[in-house]
C-alpha cells in the first residue's frame, strides 16, 4: 500500500527537477548573452578608443613637429643657450592640436666641444658634438593643460662633416647656372662625397668615391664610379636639415658658408675661432721669426756699407766674417747690393751666419728676393725658424713645420705659398704640432690672390680656407699647386673654398693626397695627376678649431 | 484499478492551449535571439570596419608625416572597399613662442576620410566581407590634423630644378 504514495511523491520530484533544469538552462543562457552583449560593449569601445588613441598619437607627432620647429626657428643656429624652458603652442581655435616644452640647456649647439656622440647608422658622420636637451611633448589632448608628457632627448649634434667621413662636402652651388662642371679631372674620394644639389652630369669622368649621397630628384644617369673602378648607386641618405649658423634673418640651412668672418655669425666663424690669430695684410712688409725686431748699429757700419758698394759678393762672404754680427743695417745693404746681386747661395752663406736673422733684415730679404731665390729663401727660413713672412707685394710664406706659428687671417695677397716638410722625420714632428687655422680672403675684381703653393708634403693639421670677401662669387679660379721635393705628397688638411672655383695643378708631383678634406660651393678642377681625398683620424683640437654645420637627432627618453 | 486510474492521469499530457502557448514563448524567445544576434554581429561588423577605416587613416597620416604628398598617399596606400574618400586640405595655424616675432605660421593638413560602416544590404562579396543586413550606404567621416616638419632638405635649390636629366 505504500508503492503508489512513493511513486506518486516521486513524479513530483521529477517535474520539480525539469523545472529547475529549465530554469538553471535559462540562467546560463542569460548569462551568456549578457556576457556576449557585454563583449560587444566593450569591443564597440574598444574601436572608439582606437580613434581617440588615433588622435593623442596625432597630437604626440604634432608636438614633436612643433619641436622641430621650434628648434630650427630659435635655437639649433644661435649664439647663445637657453636658461630658461621655452613654451610653444600650436594656436587653433577649435582643437589643441600640439603643445612642446624645450628645457633649458647651457651651451649654444655650435659652440659645444666638450660632449660627443658616436653615430653608428652609417647615414650621418660617425663622431659628432651634441648640445643634449629634454623637450617634453605633449599628447594627450585634455593632458595638455595638466603635466602629463613624453621627455624626448634632442640632440643638437654639430660637426664638420669631412671629419665625420664625408670626405667632400659640395653644398649648393655658389653659381648655380654656369654650366661647368661642380668638379672635373681626377678626384678620388675614399669615403662619402656629398653634394646637396647635383647630378651625375655635373661631374666629370674622373671623380670617383667610395660612396655618393645626392639628395635630389634623380635627373639621367644614376650609376657612378668607386675608387675601385666598379660601378655604384648613389646612397639614398637624406640630409637632414642642417645650419651653418646666424644669419641676420635667421638661420643658414641652405648651405651657405657665411662662417669665416662675419659679424652675426661669430660663435661659428673662423675668424672668431682663431685663438691668437695674426692678421696678416699682403701689401706690408712683415716677418715673424725667433729672431729680434732689429740688430743695432755698429761703428764701423759705414766702411762696411762703402765696402759692400765696393767689393764683389763672393769677395765680400769672407770679407765681412770678421764682423759678425752684422747689423740690421748692414745686412740690409748686403740686400739691396746689385752692383752684381748676391747669389741665392751667397746670400745664404751670410744670414745663416745670423741666425736668428733680425726680422727687419729678413723682411727686406724677403721683400727684395724672396720670389727670386725661392728655394733658397726656402732652406734659409726653414733654417731660421722662420714662422711667416710678407714682401708687402701679395706674397707670403708660412712655415709649417714651427709650433709657435699662429692662426693666420690673411688679407691683399697674391700667393700664398705653404712650406711643408720635406722628409719622414720633420713629418713625424709636424703630426704632433697642435692644427692650425689659415683663412685666406679674397677681394673681387683687384689683382688679389691667385695662388697657394703645397711645398713638399706636410702632416701638420691644417684648416686652410680660402673665401671672397663680399656676397659676390668670382668666378676666376685659384689656383692650388703642389710642389716641392716630395713626389706624390700627402697634405694634412681640411680645404674649404667658399664662392671661387679652385683649380688642382699637381702636374709637378704627379699626384697628392689631402688627408682630411674638402668642403665647398665651388667649382673644383684637377690637373696634372690624381687628387685623392682620404680621412684624417686625428681629430683632436682639429674638430674644436674647425666651423661645423648643426642638425638634429631626437630619441625617446 | 485505482493504481492504474491513477497512473493513467498522471501521464496525461499538455492541452493544445499549453503547447501552443509555450511554442508563441519559445517562438518569441528565439525571435528575440535571432534579432539580437543580428544586431550584435552588424555590430561587430561595424566595429571591424571601423578598425580598418581608423588604421587607413593613421596610415595616411604617417605618409604624410614621412614627407608624402598628399596626391601621392592614396596611391601608396593598399587598396580599402570600405574607405569612400580620403582628402587633404592645408590651413595656416599660428605657433606660439616662436621666431624672432614670438609667433609663426605653420601649415597644417587635414585629412579627412570617409567610411562605410556597413556595407550589410550588399550581396555577399569577399572583398566587402558583408555579414548583415543594414544600410549600406550610411557614412562616417573621420579627422585628424597633423603637422609635419621638413626634417630632411627638400629638393628646391635652384640647380638641379633647372636641369634637364
Amino acid at each position: 500500500m505504500n508503492h503508489p504514495s512513493h511513486h506518486t511523491n516521486r513524479a513530483k520530484q521529477q517535474e520539480g527537477s525539469i523545472l529547475v533544469i529549465c530554469m538553471v538552462m535559462a540562467t546560463i543562457g542569460t548569462l551568456g548573452v549578457t556576457a556576449w552583449i557585454s563583449l560587444m560593449d566593450a569591443r564597440g569601445h574598444l574601436v572608439e578608443a582606437n580613434m581617440a588613441a588615433l588622435e593623442r598619437r596625432t597630437v604626440r607627432e604634432n608636438s614633436k613637429a612643433l619641436a622641430y620647429y621650434a628648434i630650427y626657428n630659435n635655437h639649433l643656429h644661435d649664439k647663445t643657450a637657453s636658461g630658461s624652458y621655452s613654451e610653444y603652442t600650436i594656436d587653433d581655435t577649435v582643437d589643441d592640436l600640439g603643445q612642446c616644452i624645450v628645457m633649458p640647456y647651457t651651451t649654444a649647439p655650435l659652440t659645444e666641444t666638450s660632449n660627443s656622440r658616436q653615430a653608428k647608422n652609417g647615414a650621418s658622420p660617425s663622431r659628432a658634438f651634441s648640445t643634449d636637451v629634454e623637450v617634453r611633448l605633449f599628447k594627450d589632448v585634455a593632458a595638455m593643460k595638466g603635466s602629463e608628457y613624453e621627455s624626448w632627448e634632442f640632440q643638437l649634434r654639430s660637426y664638420h662633416p669631412n671629419l665625420g667621413g664625408e670626405l667632400l662636402t659640395f653644398y649648393p652651388p655658389a653659381v648655380p647656372a654656369s654650366g661647368n662642371p661642380l668638379v672635373s679631372g681626377s678626384l678620388h674620394v675614399k669615403g662619402r662625397a656629398v653634394f646637396w644639389d647635383a647630378v651625375k652630369k655635373d661631374f666629370g669622368a674622373g671623380l670617383r668615391a667610395n660612396e655618393y649621397v645626392l639628395p635630389n630628384r634623380i635627373g639621367g644617369t644614376t650609376t657612378l664610379p668607386t675608387v675601385a673602378g666598379t660601378n655604384t648607386l648613389p646612397l639614398n641618405y637624406p640630409i637632414p636639415h642642417t645650419t651653418t649658423g646666424l644669419s641676420t634673418g635667421g638661420g643658414w640651412y641652405d648651405g651657405t658658408m657665411d662662417y669665416f668672418e662675419s659679424s652675426t655669425n661669430t660663435h661659428n666663424s673662423y675668424y672668431d675661432k682663431m685663438g691668437s690669430k695674426v692678421v696678416l695684410d699682403g701689401s706690408v712688409v712683415s716677418t715673424a721669426g725667433p729672431g729680434p725686431a732689429t740688430r743695432a748699429d755698429t761703428g764701423y757700419d759705414a766702411a762696411l756699407e762703402t765696402q759692400i758698394q765696393t767689393e764683389d759678393p763672393s769677395t765680400l762672404v769672407n770679407s765681412l766674417v770678421p764682423y759678425y754680427p752684422l747689423s740690421s743695417r748692414v745686412l740690409t745693404a748686403v740686400v739691396q747690393k746689385n752692383n752684381p746681386a748676391f747669389t741665392g747661395a751667397q746670400f745664404r752663406q751670410v744670414f745663416e751666419q745670423h741666425l736668428p736673422i733680425p726680422n727687419d733684415a729678413l723682411s727686406t730679404l724677403m721683400a727684395t728676393h724672396g720670389t727670386l731665390m725661392e728655394s733658397d729663401m726656402e732652406t734659409l727660413n726653414v733654417k731660421n725658424n722662420t714662422l711667416y713672412t710678407s714682401d708687402g707685394n701679395g706674397n707670403i710664406w708660412v712655415y709649417l713645420n714651427q709650433a709657435g706659428l699662429p692662426d693666420l687671417y690673411i688679407q691683399a695677397s697674391n700667393t700664398v705659398q705653404l712650406v711643408g716638410q720635406s722628409n719622414a722625420t720633420d713629418e713625424g714632428s709636424a703630426a704632433s704640432l697642435p692644427p692650425r687655422s689659415i683663412i685666406i680672403a679674397r677681394h673681387d675684381g683687384d689683382a688679389d690672390f691667385s695662388t697657394a703653393s703645397f711645398r713638399h708634403a706636410n702632416r701638420r693639421r691644417i684648416i686652410l680656407g680660402l673665401t671672397m670677401e663680399g656676397s659676390a662669387p668670382q668666378t676666376t679660379p685659384a689656383t692650388f699647386r703642389f710642389a716641392g721635393s716630395v713626389p706624390f705628397p700627402k697634405w694634412s688638411m681640411l680645404l674649404e673654398t667658399r664662392g671661387i672655383p679652385a683649380s688642382f695643378n699637381l702636374s709637378p708631383v704627379s699626384g697628392a693626397t689631402i688627408r682630411g678634406g674638402i668642403r665647398t660651393n665651388s667649382e673644383l678642377n684637377i690637373t696634372g695627376g690624381t687628387l685623392t681625398l682620404e680621412q684624417e683620424t686625428d681629430y683632436s683640437n682639429l674638430d674644436t678649431n674647425s666651423t661645423r654645420h648643426a642638425w638634429i637627432e631626437a630619441y625617446r627618453k | 484499478m485505482k493504481f492504474f486510474s491513477k497512473r493513467s492521469y498522471r501521464q496525461k499530457g499538455y492541452t493544445l492551449i499549453e503547447a501552443l502557448v509555450a511554442s508563441g514563448v519559445l517562438l518569441i524567445g528565439v525571435s528575440a535571439a535571432c534579432s539580437m544576434s543580428l544586431s550584435l554581429v552588424t555590430q561587430e561588423e561595424i566595429n571591424e570596419r571601423s578598425v580598418r577605416a581608423f588604421n587607413y587613416l593613421d596610415n595616411a597620416a604617417r605618409l604624410y608625416r614621412l614627407g608624402m604628398e598628399p596626391s601621392e598617399i592614396p596611391a601608396l596606400l593598399p587598396n580599402e572597399p570600405i574607405v569612400d574618400s580620403i582628402t587633404f586640405v592645408s590651413r595656416q595655424v599660428s605657433a606660439n613662442g616662436m621666431g624672432p616675432t614670438g609667433t609663426a605660421s605653420l601649415p597644417i593638413m587635414r585629412i579627412t576620410m570617409t567610411y562605410f560602416p556597413s556595407g550589410a544590404t550588399a550581396a555577399y562579396d569577399k572583398d566587402v566581407e558583408q555579414w548583415t543586413g543594414g544600410d549600406k550606404a550610411a557614412t562616417r567621416s573621420e579627422h585628424v590634423d597633423v603637422l609635419r616638419s621638413e626634417s630632411v632638405q627638400v629638393s628646391e635649390f635652384s640647380r638641379v630644378s633647372t636641369l634637364a636629366p
